[in-house]
């Protein structure tokens, strides 16, 4: 009745007069409780003038007996939400709780109406309670002193916060507020297990951590607490002692800090040398950059001494000679914390700099064994980059700058050095040395060019040549007229070189590098420009050329060229000359490839191999797929005209012999349907808002041709084609129109009749690309490959079939040519169809039952792991049958299956342990490798379930194991090992 | 035999070596017909990760196993193991000894027979040590103990 305004609170009061004052405790608690109840409800509504009796009358009950306190602070609470209180309540009613009410003997949910009403009037009354200085820090420290309840202390935790960072007086009582907060430190907590409060251990640490840090007046006192702590035995004290301490650099500064410098500094480098945590190692570092940094940017008086300086002096003073020791175990840790305090400010790496590159430089070529020097260099490497972080090398100051030539001379000479490793680290030096704008002079850019070049062209091992490559990439952006001047006519030179005394595998693999290094180095615009037309002509060269082996070479050429695409895509002018440079320059070739073949029989044919349309596919494609709408248009307007019309205008060189029709009926014409492949690399990679000329034309010339030619490459690049253009078609009649004539072309065929195969692929093709875009028809033609499951000769081809449904292809129908994919199809697909594919392996007969397996295995390796979790118990008995299906393809993806779910839901898992001990087992001695290692590895994973379940097999799964050991495949005996091991080490002490 | 001590480090800064990269795997390693025998490098592979005893680091970071020090005759079944503990006097030969000999027990067939002992002149007490690796029924008991086989199975348990 009060929340509608029939009843005013005075009513409500006077109604219950009588049990407010009844002398029976517990009838006074109920009356409060009703009060408080209501007041909860609608204390919004409430006149000022009410608010201040009811806040006198609820004062006054605080010395009530203990049963009705609650009730009384619930009413307090209402109050303290009231935006009507008048001036001066707040107070009050923060002075009669501290004195009256003893708040660490009340009940969990009690204390924390407390913090709550504490917290209300510090969010509004903010400037009152500042009125109360510091009794009001004070009273609080008497509220939570004692609190164990994580859910009250996260609270409490906020508001000693809120009086720090919001300014509230502190007064003498800094110490206190310091001890009633630093005695949770380092916390300690676990929640239960079904904890439905949901507060983490991390929480706390949280929280407890913001308050620590939140102030320097805490520092006198926190800084021992945390050096205490990080003397302790326990990680996990450690740990939130050095992020703690991180977290203070924040806001403190020298003065905080001077006393206890010493001992952090120590407390560190004992952790840094001697632990063997990683992630403790990663804090030690993290704070010392923090305390460093902290350094750094205090400001300094006069006369004041400096203790960055001092700091560093000791951090050198303790670390520097072991870096003389490139062999000892020590030499990375100091290294580390050289480096974590070095990476702090401009100041501290000059200080730390100024000391240790010259030293390292020394060491180099005081130790001559390559280990040695690599040890050192990478230091150096190390410190260097560092400097990269600064950007600009400065003039004046940078003690680099003065280093510039011997560090020069010693990064060249691991270059030239025999040992692989340390060339590997020098060109990774000469990386960040030619990041550095200004280091490297325009000599020492020549040769910097030259030994890329050598190591490119003429070092031995793969690894160093690779390095040199990627070098040679990163760099070439920022000196661009530097690598196309020096190095791509140097490597262009090379590749077209015959030189007749070196043996042709040499030669080869010369040119191989060449073609890997001309793709690698052209990162920038202007050398695209320069790349570009030196790998055309290469390939247009060994086009010409009869030898054998050219069909790798074509390939090659092409691998390089799509490495280009691929880098300048981002570019739009790069994007657009590799374009229209490279499309009508492969078209033409193909073109007059295809054209010669009636004549010649031999020459230029390997054009056309299904390898090399293979390799093309994707430098076409990669040049398309980022043009801008308007200039993928202009392109689209001259390809489909020549596949369609044999409109051959605007490649270069066009006189042919004869015309152009790909999809004409000729006899003779096998060789340029082939190019079809290229076509679909094209009109398949556009982005959808281009529009296709002649679409319906097009499509209906490739459902011909991929239902009626018998060369299976075309076949199916016909099919593939098809499907990409369906795919991306907008819905509507011309699209149903189009797929109807495509059923109604597939139908008969895979009824029976010599193109069954045919039918079948493009049946798969156009079923992927309708189930990516979630079309109705998707489904009826799923249901058809399903029916088909069942057939003695297509069945297994169709299991097959949906591994390419669920996979993602490289050349069409993948977001990269944007096509229509929607994100959950997987998910779509698995739960539309699953259920079918299991009743129909059980309605099957013997001989076709392996093909539902292999369908469900194909879908479920494709699945994302968290849903296939989820959708396992429905699934497992049919997994588990399939393990012992003969098929090793189904074995294989069966057990693939299950690892990653062993490792992932060992409970549901370990309900059938036995039958999965016993079939991965008998796997292990399969016929085929991969089978058993695979095998092996499920037993290996199955040491992840709970160990109670698996001792009963330990010692037979041990004896069984005895036998792999000795198999004659290395790779074999290689898991054989590693899942024995870890059988023998359950339940075993010392895990 | 005792247990490291954060405090008790003999030898704090020890000499370190570089690991050698995981085996790379050969097309004929690949192929599913033919029989690659045990060599050299495969046994030393299966000892050069066990964790030393003291520090953080495997027995091959700090040079106790070498690839050079590994014999293996297929033919035959015999393996041949000589490690190198990193100072004269140190007190954990046996312990390396030991879970080296276990991590070989475990990881090869039962044909072979294992010989697993001190590089000749590299530590103070170098026959009393061999002696006790030979002694099939010694190595049982010291297994037995459930102290040291905790430690043991430390040094073979995988880098966390």
């Amino acid at each position: 009745g009060v929340k509608d305004g029939r009843w005013t609170v005075l009513q409500l009061v006077e109604a219950l007069g009588f049990s407010l004052e009844n002398t029976d405790p517990r009838t006074r608690g109920r009356g409060i409780q009703l009060l408080s109840q209501v007041l909860l409800q609608c204390y919004s509504l409430l006149q000022e003038k009410e608010v201040l009796h009811l806040v006198l009358f609820y004062e006054s009950r605080l010395q009530d007996h203990h049963l009705v306190i609650p009730s009384v602070l619930q009413g307090l609470r209402a109050l303290s939400m009231c935006e009507v209180l008048s001036p001066g309540l707040a107070v009050s009613v923060l002075k009669a709780i501290f004195q009256e009410v003893h708040v660490q003997s009340l009940l969990q949910l009690d204390r924390h109406t407390v913090y709550s009403i504490i917290t209300n009037f510090m969010s509004t009354r903010e400037e009152e309670l500042k009125g109360l200085g510091a009794d009001f820090t004070f009273g609080f420290i008497q509220v939570m002193d004692g609190e164990k309840d994580p859910r009250n202390l996260l609270v409490a935790f906020q508001i000693v916060h809120d009086l720090i960072a919001k300014n509230y007086a502190l007064g003498p009582f800094v110490e206190e507020l310091f001890e009633v907060t630093s005695c949770y430190f380092p916390v300690d907590f676990t929640p239960p297990p079904n904890d439905p409060h949901g507060i983490q251990r991390e929480d706390l640490i949280l929280s407890l951590r913001a308050v620590l840090a939140s102030t320097p007046q805490f520092a006198e006192f926190l800084l021992p607490l945390l050096i205490e702590k990080l003397d302790s035995e326990l990680q996990s004290a450690k740990l939130d002692s050095l992020q703690t301490l991180t977290a203070c650099c924040a806001i403190y500064g020298q003065k905080e800090l001077q006393e206890f410098l010493p001992s952090l500094w120590s407390s560190l480098r004992r952790e840094v040398f001697q632990t063997a945590s990683e992630k403790i190692e990663t804090e030690c570092l993290a704070a010392l950059h923090a305390l460093s940094a902290c350094l750094s940017r205090s400001v300094l008086s006069s006369d004041a001494e400096d203790l960055l300086d001092s700091f560093l002096g000791s951090i050198l003073q303790d670390c520097r000679h072991h870096l003389c020791e490139p062999d000892m175990k020590l030499v990375w840790p100091s290294a580390k914390l050289l480096q974590a305090a070095a990476g702090a400010s401009l100041r501290t790496y000059h200080r730390i700099s100024r000391s240790v590159l010259p030293l390292l430089l020394e060491q180099y070529t005081k130790h001559p064994q390559s280990s040695q020097r690599r040890t050192i260099l990478e230091m150096l490497l190390g410190f260097l980059q560092l400097q990269q972080k600064w950007g600009h090398v400065e003039e004046d100051e940078s003690t680099l700058l003065s280093l510039q030539a011997p560090v020069c001379s010693v990064v060249f000479s691991a270059l030239t050095d025999a040992s692989v490793q340390l060339q590997l680290v020098g060109i990774k030096a000469l990386t960040v040395l030619g990041s550095l704008q200004g280091f490297l002079s325009s000599s020492d850019l020549e040769l910097v060019v030259d030994h890329l070049i050598r190591l490119t062209l003429h070092e031995e091992d793969s690894q160093s040549s690779e390095a040199a490559m990627a070098a040679a990439g990163s760099l070439a952006p920022i000196y661009p007229k530097v690598f196309s001047g020096h190095m791509v006519p140097r490597l262009a030179e090379e590749l077209q070189s015959e030189r007749e005394e070196e043996s042709s595998q040499d030669r080869c693999s010369l040119q191989q590098r060449c073609l890997h290094a001309l793709a690698a180095v052209s990162t920038h615009t202007s050398i695209v420009r320069e790349t570009v037309p030196v790998l055309l002509q290469h390939l247009r060269k060994v086009q010409k050329g009869s030898e054998a082996g050219n069909i790798q070479d074509m390939v090659s050429v092409c691998q390089s060229l799509h490495r280009v695409a691929l880098q300048c895509q981002q570019d739009a002018e790069g994007c657009w000359y590799f374009h229209q440079t490279v499309v009508p320059c492969l078209l033409a070739m193909a073109v007059q490839a295809a054209m010669q073949e009636s004549t010649h029989l031999l020459l230029g044919k390997t054009l056309l191999e299904e390898e090399v349309l293979t390799a093309m596919i994707p430098v076409i494609s990669a040049a398309t797929t980022h043009l801008s709408p308007e200039l993928a248009a202009q392109s689209v307007s001259h390809v489909v005209p020549l596949f369609l019309d044999g409109e051959v205008s605007f490649l270069p060189q066009n006189n042919f012999p004869c015309s152009f029709q790909p999809f004409g009926d000729g006899e003779c014409l096998d060789a340029q349907r082939r190019l079809v492949a290229l076509l679909m690399a094209f009109v398949c990679s556009l982005p959808r808002n281009v529009a296709i000329p002649q679409q319906e034309w097009l499509l209906q010339e490739l459902l011909a041709l991929s239902c009626s030619c018998d060369c299976p490459f075309t076949a199916t690049t016909a099919a593939k084609c098809f499907a990409g253009l369906v795919n991306k078609h907008p819905a509507g009649q011309q699209l149903d129109e189009i797929l109807q004539l495509a059923v109604n072309r597939m139908e008969p065929s895979l009824v029976d009749g010599p193109r069954r195969m045919q039918a079948l692929t493009l049946l798969l093709w156009v079923t992927k690309a309708l189930v990516l875009r979630y079309h109705p028809l998707s489904s009826c033609l799923t249901d058809k490959l399903l029916g088909l499951l069942g057939d003695t000769e297509l069945g297994p081809a169709v299991a097959d079939g949906f591994s390419l449904l669920m996979a993602e292809s490289p050349d069409v129908l993948h977001k990269g040519c944007h096509a229509d994919v929607r994100i959950m199809f997987r998910q779509r697909f698995f739960t539309d169809n699953v259920p079918k594919l299991v009743q129909g392996f059980h309605g099957a007969g013997p001989d076709v039952k392996a093909n539902y397996l292999k369908g469900l295995s194909h879908v479920l390796n494709h699945l994302p792991k968290p849903v296939l979790v989820t959708e396992l118990p429905t699934l497992l008995s049919l997994l588990l049958e399939a393990l012992s299906c003969s098929d090793r393809v189904v074995q294989l993806s069966t057990l693939s299956c299950l690892q990653p779910l062993l490792l992932e839901a060992p409970q549901i898992m370990s309900l059938h342990v036995d039958t999965l001990v016993t079939k991965f087992l008998s796997l292990t001695s399969s016929p085929t490798m991969a089978v058993r290692i695979a095998a092996l590895r499920c037993a290996h994973a199955l040491t992840c379930l709970p160990t109670p379940v698996l001792l009963p097999y330990k010692a037979r799964v041990i004896r069984a194991l005895a036998k792999p050991l000795d198999d004659k495949k290395r790779l074999v005996r290689k898991e054989a090992v590693a899942a024995r091991g870890e059988w023998f080490l359950l339940g075993s002490p010392g895990r | 035999m005792v247990g490291p001590g954060p405090a008790a480090l003999e030898n704090a800064n020890p000499l370190i070596y570089r690991r050698s990269g995981e085996r790379p795997v050969t097309a004929r390693e690949e192929d599913g017909e033919l029989h690659d025998p045990f060599d050299d490098r495969e046994i030393f592979d299966l000892i050069r990760s066990i964790n030393d005893p003291e520090h953080p680091l495997t027995l091959e970071e700090l040079n106790v196993v070498e690839q050079v020090r590994v014999k293996v005759n297929d033919a035959e079944s015999t393996v041949s193991v000589e490690f190198t503990p990193t100072i004269p006097h140190c007190s954990m030969a046996t312990l390396i000894g030991l879970s080296i000999k276990v991590k070989l027990l475990r990881s090869l067939p039962d044909r072979f027979k294992l010989d697993v002992h001190i590089t000749p002149g590299t530590h103070a007490s170098e026959h009393a040590v061999n002696k006790q690796l030979a002694d099939k029924e010694r190595v049982a008991a010291a297994l037995e103990n459930s102290h040291l086989l905790e430690v043991v199975n430390q040094c073979l348990s995988a880098r966390s």
